[in-house]
């Protein structure tokens, strides 16, 4: 299969900070590649640097075979799509306003309706929601609008960050259930997560962090497998 | 006696609309308050005052230039001052006292260039009146009154209808959300400020219209700054009924109490707004319960 992102021995730091030192990994087509590791690790400041909300210090990040623009916007375009940390839904506006903003940068206009309809059968209660404002929906339902408002921009990959945080643990399995679920309609995703049980499980392919580097790597099952390692590096 | 009292409320009413609006739109992208606001409207009054004696351009290119030259001034503050200054990552409080620079070094300019002197348009205005049951009503208040409410009609369109009116709600409500989606934050944040200078522009020309130019009428946007905290800062729907509210309030109170009390009672309004409902009359509060 051909090769999607390709990141290659990117340093970034925060002032004096150091946090990604020298990280490597690749996301293939079709893939699920969780991104593991403790608080701190620097798996938030990678996924900055891959969508260019911040400037890498060296290495380099290539999307479908090119550099990654430095504008966000030309990132999206390509199909390059985040669900930020902490979900960042636009609480003041309406569930439907908040995938309409997901869709606004589409050149396919005249599939955006039909694609709603599809994400509304993904989960139906953003559906049962549409006219209400995203900010008083319940946290899973919030999440499931920052994923659905995801698919909306129609990515090629989907990097999601810590899409467990907060949740009751039947939600948490409802979100890597729709995870899976739209991997298997065709789209590539990385997954940075801390509940690494769950994230093994469906990932084919993993890499763990530790201060800012890779520590680990392998298949999701080889990495379940080794009991050792994961518990070393995150703590469970 | 009312009822024309009420068509003049409202047709100043519209002219503080025209300028509230575009500070509740710069303030809830930027969350500050746009202090030089006022001048693109007295900019956009001098441009079509210019168009029309120097040019001679006849009256509807000239009130069109008027809009565009608040437009452009508008435009130019974002570009060169305030965009600079967020790049710096300076406090709000910086922009704000830009602003108040910015506001200054307008009206001075225009005391240079063009005197202290009242000007009005070469143009033989419509004084009449038409009589609507017993009351006589000015042409002018109608006229001016149809164009804001046509001008103000369209800006709410945009705002919910449009992708760039989303667009802009989405950056108000979550900048780095928005960035993060693909808004272009930085492009359009600069439309906006068209906009909101466009739309002071119109407020310009009829504000020159109905009473005269001169280069301290950039002021009127305090009274639009009121409406706008009035309805909610931030709140485009609640700067329209802030602006008619005061607009017919002052009318009222110069036509029945005494036109030198007006003021009074627009900060006696705005204050007790404020005790009872300090975010204003739309201001609106949903949080993010994650
Ligand atoms: N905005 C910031 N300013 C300074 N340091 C930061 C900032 N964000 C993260 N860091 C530091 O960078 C390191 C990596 O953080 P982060 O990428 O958020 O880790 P993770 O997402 O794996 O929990 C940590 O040491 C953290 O304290
Ligand atoms: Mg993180």
């Amino acid at each position: 299969m051909s090769e999607l992102l390709k990141v290659t021995d990117v340093t970034a730091a925060y002032g004096g900070i150091h946090a990604l030192q020298g990280v490597s990994l690749k996301v293939d087509e079709g893939e699920i590649v969780a991104v593991l590791g403790a608080n701190g690790a620097g798996k938030s400041t990678l996924l900055k640097c891959i969508s260019a909300i911040m400037k890498v210090t060296g290495g380099t990040i290539e999307f479908m075979g090119e550099p990654i623009s430095n504008k966000p916007y030309e990132l999206v375009e390509k199909g390059l799509v985040q669900v930020p940390e902490g979900r960042q839904i636009f609480a003041k506006l309406t569930v439907e306003e908040n995938l309409r903003v997901g869709a606004g940068l589409r050149k396919d206009k005249e599939n955006v309706p039909k694609d709603m309809e599809r994400v509304y059968g993904i989960f139906p209660r953003l559906k049962e929601r549409e006219k209400q404002y995203g900010g008083l929906l319940s946290g899973g339902e919030q999440q499931m609008l920052a994923i659905a408002r995801g698919i909306m921009a129609k990515p090629k990959l989907m990097m999601f960050d810590e899409p467990s945080l907060g949740l009751a643990p039947v939600v948490v399995s409802q979100v890597f259930e729709v995870i899976k679920e739209i991997n298997a309609e065709g789209m590539a995703i990385m997954l940075i997560e801390q509940n690494a049980q769950k994230a093994l499980e469906i990932a084919h392919h993993a890499y763990i962090m530790q201060t800012g580097k890779v520590v680990a790597s392998g298949t999701g099952e080889e990495l379940l497998k080794d009991e050792t390692m994961v518990s070393a590096y995150l703590g469970e | 006696m009312f009822f024309q009292q009420l068509i003049t409320g409202i047709s100043v009413g519209g002219i503080y609309a025209l300028l509230a609006t575009g500070y509740s739109l710069i303030y809830s992208l930027l969350d500050f308050s746009n202090w030089s606001h006022g001048e693109f409207a007295m900019i956009g009054a001098y441009t079509a005052i210019v168009f029309s004696t120097v040019v001679k351009a006849p009256f509807a290119l000239a009130a069109l230039a008027g809009v565009a030259g608040g437009a452009l001034v508008s435009f130019l503050c974002e570009r060169f001052a305030y965009r600079r200054i967020r790049r710096n990552g300076a406090p709000n409080m910086f922009l704000m006292i830009a602003a108040m620079g910015l506001s200054n070094v307008f009206q001075q300019a225009s005391n240079l260039i063009f005197t202290g002197q009242y000007r009005s348009y070469p143009f033989q205005l419509p004084v009449s009146t038409v009589k609507v049951g017993s009351a006589y009503i000015g042409v002018l208040d109608v006229v001016s009154l149809l164009i804001t409410a046509v001008v103000l009609m369209a800006l709410i369109y945009m705002i919910n209808k449009t992708q760039f009116g989303l667009n802009v709600r989405a950056i108000a409500n979550n900048a780095g959300a928005a960035k993060v989606l693909g808004i272009k934050v930085d492009s359009n944040i600069a439309k906006v400020f068209l906009l909101a200078g466009s739309l002071a522009g119109v407020a310009g020309v009829l504000y020159g219209m109905k009473y005269n130019v001169f280069p301290t009428m950039g002021n009127v946007g305090l009274k639009a700054f009121i409406a706008s905290v009035i309805g909610g800062l931030g709140s485009v729907p609640g700067a329209i009924v802030g602006a008619m509210l005061l607009g017919v309030l002052e009318t009222f109170v110069s036509a029945y109490i005494s036109s030198s009390l007006r003021d009074f009672f627009s900060f006696a309004l705005l204050i007790v707004l404020l005790l009872v409902k300090p975010s204003g009359l739309f201001g609106v509060d949903v949080q993010d319960k994650a």
